[in-house]
């Protein structure tokens, strides 16, 4: 990746942080709440920029119950299996259940009253506009991603491979994804480059933060890996097309064959090879 | 001390006749089925000969048995962990059928059933294998009675210890020389099929050390068959399981002998319990090639050594087989009068059929001769125009064993790992009591020269006298010595008796049932 454009991200990437920061209240307790929100609850929520993987946050303590918000936070598959018609409501519009919190009540607590308080991410700017902010990832930055997803290159800090668990269809593969998690080919269409970008940073799910937690994506990774996944939500894939390797599978089976039968003439030279009484019976008068 | 009992044999080769029946005897009882008929539990061969399977003497070939390390340790030649492991898929040195032989019959069905025509029907051999007419190729003692092509006896493994000359000698007609070797297995004190079987599906039995497969468990790995140096595990390839000579044990428990041993005309097999000391079998099997035959005879116990009684107890053998042994008459050629030897001790097995060798043939020797000795020979002494002696003078007491017409290497071959001196003093006990017998029957031998001889061999008149005993007059009894398998506490076992003891009475009368 060139420097120029490794500083532009950073710049990027610094704005957004500043907007976020300037717009926040100056209260200390309000800042861990805005951390604690940025860390986990951003990558699939918004405030304020619209509808990401869940539903955009704006509001959210009007339209519901402080009681009914812990209760969902804390386990929102205990309510819907309780049978609590919003919640069930919500998982069928949005079809991804939301993990459980791992903050105590009171993070929980202070982030419900964060969002009381009228706080927005993106400092106030529309999700749209947002967006539209994010360039266009560079053939490069493509390249890397779809080595980086696949286990062509290895993460910098050591962090399994995204295809370990993930699949997206593509061309020339030899073996395709794992199906441990979610199929990732419209993944940009659903999330949106901000919230690759939060989940990547700050996985929000709890087998990646098991996965990720020691050994993080670098910004370069996650950025290489939007760009990727943006690519491939424009022309998704329904199946691969295995690389046509024919003719290097049948020589290489015909020079492994080769090979096994010379090791093992070798290997078992000393082996009995004929009856003892080859000499007796080649002299024999046969009658058919 | 762990004093341990076992089934031990002797066979008499001096009275082998070589009339197959044994191997009948066997055949019909136990390998007359579907996928053992090339089985030969028992069988006799001819010596010099090939044997059966072919060669099965030259482990060069067949990788059976033990050899010592530089280590001074015991491996097998041609299984084990590592080699088993390697050749897993591959067991590479077995004998195939064509190193048996295929077996057959022949349609003798044809012979009455043929539709009339210009010639005379004729039973056409068929393959027991395949079931299709077939051309016999082989059969399990086509060397018998040094019959054949010069492929079989002449290509005798044990031919290797012999100069040429005297080779050539052995085939020379009116002067060749031939014994027989009746072979059953030998239910080894250190048997290599058990150590190889990767199923652990061999076994010795604890209470009489007879070895066998269990059916249940085998599967088929077939290292047995490579691994024992005998060749007397055999693989049935219409159950997939191997199976070996089980020493007739459901007759042995009975009280009876093995039928081999029951059928034998020439009376030539004595079975008996042996005790034998397993805390030494891993050092004796280990021992230098020259010492093996010598430590095999010290681990075999004196069975009215008060210690060795003792220990037998403790161990759990009964009174009744501690007397048995006492009885043995396998002890007595064995041990007492040193009268038998193991065949092929140097492949480290142990056996435990022990054979004494043959005097017979004729004492006579033949050597190279210029001619000029001639006018040495006594009356008696023939030669022949060609460059060869047919020598049965004898100047001295021993001249004829030292070079006898079966030449003493060949049998140190056979039976004492290369040393002449074990054979010839086993041979010269055979000679001292015919001499004895000569001095007491009919009186031409001089008594000095009687008592010379039992002297050198270190016999007593009494010992000389049992050991004719044995020879030639021996009853069935005398000549097996089962000891009692106790089955009456081997089924408490199993079950509790006392649950029927006192609930039934007489019962009813219930009409036996008959015919098929």
């Amino acid at each position: 990746m060139s420097t120029s454009f490794s500083a532009l991200r950073t710049l990027a990437v610094a704005s957004v942080v500043f907007a976020v920061g300037h717009s926040a209240p100056a209260n200390a307790q309000d800042e861990t709440a805005i951390k604690n929100f940025n860390t986990i609850c951003l990558a699939c929520h918004s405030v304020g920029q619209g509808r990401r993987v869940g539903p955009d946050l704006q509001g959210v303590t009007q339209r519901r119950t402080e009681e009914w918000l812990m209760k969902f936070i804390k386990s929102s598959q205990t309510m819907i299996k309780e049978g609590d018609e919003v919640a069930k409501a919500l998982f069928a519009e949005y079809a991804v259940p939301m993990p459980d919190s791992t903050y105590s009540e009171a993070e929980i607590k202070a982030i419900i009253k964060l969002l009381a308080s009228g706080w927005t991410t993106g400092g106030g700017q529309a999700g749209a506009a947002v967006a539209a902010a994010e360039p266009e990832p560079t053939p490069e930055e493509i390249r890397l991603g779809r080595e980086l997803f696949h286990g062509g290159t290895k993460l910098t800090n050591g962090g399994p491979t995204c295809s370990s668990c993930h699949h997206v269809p593509q061309d020339h593969a030899v073996i395709g994804g794992g199906i441990l998690a979610k199929e990732l080919s419209t993944a940009f269409t659903r999330l949106g480059g901000p919230g690759i970008k939060a989940i990547l940073s700050a996985p929000p799910f709890p087998v990646m933060q098991e996965a990720y937690a020691k050994r993080p994506l670098t910004p370069d990774e996650t950025a290489a890996l939007g760009g990727y996944l943006k690519n491939v939500s424009k022309s998704p894939q329904s199946f691969d097309q295995p690389r046509e390797d024919m003719l290097k599978l049948l020589l290489g089976g015909i020079g492994g064959l080769a090979l096994l039968m010379v090791l093992y003439s070798f290997t078992w030279r000393r082996r009995k090879k004929f009856s003892v009484n080859e000499k007796i019976f080649a002299r024999q008068v046969r009658s058919q | 001390m762990d004093i341990r009992a076992q089934i031990s044999m002797v066979f008499h080769l001096d009275k082998c006749i070589g009339c197959h029946t044994c191997s009948i005897a066997c055949k019909n009882i136990w390998t007359d089925r579907k996928g053992a008929e090339y089985q030969w539990w028992n069988n006799v061969e001819t010596k010099p000969g090939t044997g059966y399977p072919q060669k099965w003497e030259d482990q060069d070939i067949y990788k059976g048995g033990w050899y010592k390390d530089t280590d001074g340790r015991i491996h097998l030649k041609g299984a084990g962990k590592k080699k088993g492991l390697l050749n897993i898929f591959h067991n590479p040195s077995m004998p195939t059928v064509d190193d048996y032989y295929e077996p057959f019959t022949y349609n003798y069905l044809n012979l009455v059933e043929a539709p009339a025509g210009d010639d005379q029907p004729t039973a056409r051999p068929v393959s027991l294998i395949t079931g299709e007419p077939m051309d016999v190729k082989m059969g399990p003692n086509w060397d018998d009675d040094l019959s054949g092509t010069p492929d079989y006896a002449r290509n005798d493994p044990n031919m290797a210890a012999l100069s040429a000359a005297e080779r050539d000698a052995m085939f020379q007609l009116e002067r060749m020389a031939f014994f027989y070797l009746p072979r059953i297995c030998n239910h080894c004190l250190n048997p290599g099929c058990v150590a190889s079987c990767p199923s652990g599906a061999i076994y010795k039995r604890g209470e009489d050390g007879i070895v066998l497969i269990n059916q249940k468990v085998c599967r088929a790995w077939r290292m047995c068959v490579t691994a024992c140096p005998y060749k007397k595990s055999y693989y049935n390839w219409h159950t997939g399981k191997s199976e070996k000579c089980i020493l007739c044990f459901p007759r042995m428990e009975a009280g009876y002998a093995p039928a081999c041993m029951h059928s034998c005309v020439g009376r030539i097999r004595y079975i008996g319990v042996l005790l034998y000391d397993a805390d030494k079998i891993e050092a004796t099997a280990s021992a230098d090639e020259k010492d093996l035959v010598g430590k095999h005879l010290e681990i075999l116990m004196d069975p009215f050594d008060d210690r060795v009684i003792r220990s037998a107890k403790a161990n759990g053998v009964p009174d009744s087989t501690i007397k048995a042994a006492q009885n043995s008459p396998t002890y007595k050629f064995i041990k007492e009068w040193g009268m038998a030897l193991p065949l092929h001790p140097e492949f480290r097995t142990l056996p435990m059929l022990w054979y004494v060798p043959p005097l017979l043939p004729v004492m006579a020797s033949v050597k190279d001769t210029d001619g000029a000795q001639k006018d040495k020979l006594n009356p008696i002494a023939k030669t022949w125009s060609d460059n060869w002696l047919y020598d049965t003078s004898t100047e001295e007491l021993w001249g004829t064993v030292e070079q006898a017409r079966m030449p003493l290497k060949y049998l140190a071959s056979l039976f004492s790992a290369g040393d002449t001196t074990l054979v010839s003093d086993r041979l010269k006990r055979l000679m001292a009591v015919r001499i004895y017998r000569r001095w007491k029957t009919v009186g031409d031998v001089s008594e000095e020269k009687m008592s010379r001889v039992l002297k050198e061999t270190g016999l007593t008149q009494e010992a000389a006298e049992g050991i004719f005993y044995l020879t030639a007059l021996a009853k069935f009894n005398d000549r097996f010595v089962i000891p009692p398998a106790h089955r009456e506490q081997a089924m408490e076992m199993i079950e509790f008796t006392g649950d029927v003891k006192g609930n039934t009475g007489f019962g009813f009368r219930e009409a036996p049932s008959r015919g098929m």
